[in-house]
């Protein structure tokens, strides 16, 4: 860690905060505080190659926004985006166009992410036909192949003239993660891949991701489930309404949760066994619109623990169990949580 | 305890056009007490959806349904709508996944609850309206937003209100058909609470459908796992995953996400 010059992440996330202006309806009028939303309030976060980090919250946290600003599909409203060592924010055009190459979206929903009337085929060679575009034909059909072959669709002259309503919602989704792979790229975001299809398929969609990871590719896996996220990811961030609130491994963050917030997301999440029903009830009300943020602690109105104090200070995330040592990168955002001061 | 609803061999068919017949039930049973939460454990296709709305007589109308259906040890009739109407609300009701298509959006929801009850002639329309507003405190709906439309609720809420409208008429069975599907993990915890806590006030039969396995470990007593429209496995929740019986269950199991299972893998056994 404190290497005079570390190689740079393949991605950073420098306090990264991203803004939607809100309509002209809609909300009442003293709701609009500068007539935009904070849907990412200061987000950290650095991915290595061949790492998955999986960024788990509930709808409105801002996960999904936070995979757009690492994309670049939105403007960071402050920070900053590094891929690669460069900053992504503040390249433009062309050079833009070079960067995106290396960087791709899976979408969650596999029946709406492909066009319908295209084939296979078309739908494979397009990014190549973009961004390659002296490819001679021959060439191109050997790459729409070996994807294909790597997403598990074999024999790939099988579903080359296939459109999508004539493939499983898995085999959609593997033609999907295929031609975000198309352009070989360094990094994807994997939006809720699996959440649309059925449950022995997540496994095998999930580990054919974890494969790709392994073969390094960073991916930025944005899920609502953490015991997804705990069997595939090798780091874990916790989203509640626009912040990280605790980062860690797997293990950290299941078995020794330190945010009050995971602690109230792990005691509801069911466990496969039946005998370990826990007594903890959910906690009451919803996540609160991003536009009415409480003050203080972001979590304070529905924190089980919360104190007086809570109102007040809006906690940083900082390590965790000093007996750990400070590498171990388990860290959470709650004033009550024994840090290493 | 007795058995409010029971299925003996249910088939359900549909015919093609071209002919050919989709048996999407294959000879199903089941028998669901009073007070029990009972699930019905399925992937995408194999029948579970087709199976509990021939319980309510909500199939279209082509599909042909065989077997017998009892509900409190009375067989239900068949036959059209009319048959049907006495039973349907009063005797079995359901909740669908995503309340925003089983909502009337143009209708204020304690108006929208009340509904049922005056259409089934049990109350007048002002008592009905009070009746209303007592189920949606009861499904914990705050009284400040009876008058409110369904778009204006949150999802969680919205099931809330769909919820108290399967209630309305009393039913002694109650199906809830993927309830949580597209709510997050603590709305979804809120609603099977919600769900078990009404089960145990109303004495309610409960029939789950679901695929998700760790949800129906952890909220009801006994399972059936079902799959290509016949049932390979029916038993209490604890013998399915301490003792699952068929490969189908055991593969469901292996698939299904859990926090033992972790990349990392820091403790692994």
């Amino acid at each position: 860690m404190s290497a005079p010059a570390p190689a740079p992440a393949l991605l950073e996330l420098d306090e990264v905060e991203a803004r939607f202006a809100l309509a002209a309806s809609g909300l009442p009028l003293r709701r609009r505080r500068g007539g935009s939303v904070v849907a990412v309030a200061g987000v950290s976060l650095r991915l290595e190659r061949g790492e998955m980090v999986a960024l788990v919250g509930e709808s409105g946290s801002g996960k999904t926004s936070t995979g757009h600003l690492a994309l670049r599909l939105l403007e960071p409203a402050a920070g900053r985006v590094r891929f690669d060592g460069e900053d992504v924010t503040a390249v433009h055009g062309r050079e833009l166009r070079r960067l995106r190459r290396r960087m791709q979206l899976i979408y969650q929903d596999p029946y709406e992410a492909l066009d319908t009337r295209c084939r296979v085929r078309a739908v494979l060679e397009e990014p190549l036909l973009i961004h390659h575009r002296g490819m001679a034909r021959g060439e191109r059909t050997m790459r729409v192949e070996q994807a294909l072959a790597a997403v598990g669709l074999t024999p790939p002259e099988a579903f080359l003239s296939r459109h999508p309503h004539e493939l499983s919602g898995g085999q959609r989704q593997r033609v999907a993660i295929a031609a975000s792979i198309m352009l070989e790229p360094e990094f994807v975001v994997a939006d809720e891949p699996v959440s649309m299809l059925d449950v022995s398929v997540r496994a095998e969609i999930m580990a054919l991701l974890a494969g790709l990871c392994d073969a390094g590719m960073g991916v930025l896996l944005i899920t609502h489930d953490l015991p997804t996220a705990a069997r595939y990811a090798d780091r874990i961030a916790v989203m509640y309404l626009g912040r990280i609130v605790e980062q860690g491994t797997p293990t950290q963050v299941l078995e020794r949760p330190a945010h009050p917030y995971t602690k109230a997301l792990l005691a509801v999440t069911p466990r496969l066994d039946p005998l370990d029903r826990p007594e903890r009830e959910a906690l009451r009300g919803e996540v609160p619109d991003a536009s009415d943020v409480p003050a203080g602690c972001r979590f304070h109105p529905r924190c089980p623990v919360a104190v007086e104090h809570c109102r007040v200070e809006d906690p940083r995330l900082r390590p965790v169990a000093p007996g750990d040592g400070e590498q171990d990168g388990h860290a959470a955002a709650c004033i009550l949580v024994a840090g290493d001061g | 305890m007795t058995v409010a609803l029971e299925v003996r061999d249910l088939h359900v068919r549909y015919p093609a056009p071209d002919g050919t017949v989709v048996h999407a039930v294959q000879g199903i049973d089941l028998h669901i007490s009073r007070g029990e939460r009972f699930a019905l454990v399925g992937e995408s296709g194999c029948g579970k959806t087709t199976s509990a709305l021939a319980l309510m007589g909500l199939l279209p109308r082509r599909a042909e349904v065989e077997g017998e259906l009892l509900l409190n040890g009375s067989p239900l009739p068949r036959g059209g709508d009319d048959v049907w109407r006495a039973h349907r609300w009063c005797e079995i009701a359901i909740v669908f996944q995503g309340a925003m298509s089983s909502l009337n959006p143009v209708k204020r929801i304690a108006a929208q609850v009340a509904e049922p009850l005056v259409a089934h002639g049990l109350m007048e329309r002002r008592e009905a309206r009070e009746r209303a507003v007592e189920l949606l405190e009861v499904v914990g709906i705050p009284a400040r937003r009876m008058g409110a439309f369904p778009h204006e609720l949150s999802g969680g809420m919205r099931q809330r209100t769909a919820i108290a409208m399967a209630l309305a008429c009393k039913p002694t069975a109650l199906i809830a058909d993927e309830p949580t599907t597209a709510l997050d993990t603590m709305v979804q915890a809120q609603i099977f609470e919600l769900l078990v806590r009404l089960g145990e006030e109303l004495n309610l039969a409960l029939l789950l459908v679901t695929h998700d396995l760790p949800v129906v470990m952890r909220y009801c007593d006994r399972a059936a796992v079902m799959r290509a429209g016949r049932i390979v496995e029916t038993a209490p929740v604890t013998d399915l995953y301490a003792r699952p019986g068929h490969p189908y269950t055991r593969q469901l199991l292996e698939a299904s996400p859990d926090r033992s299972r972790r990349r990392d893998r820091e403790d692994a056994a």
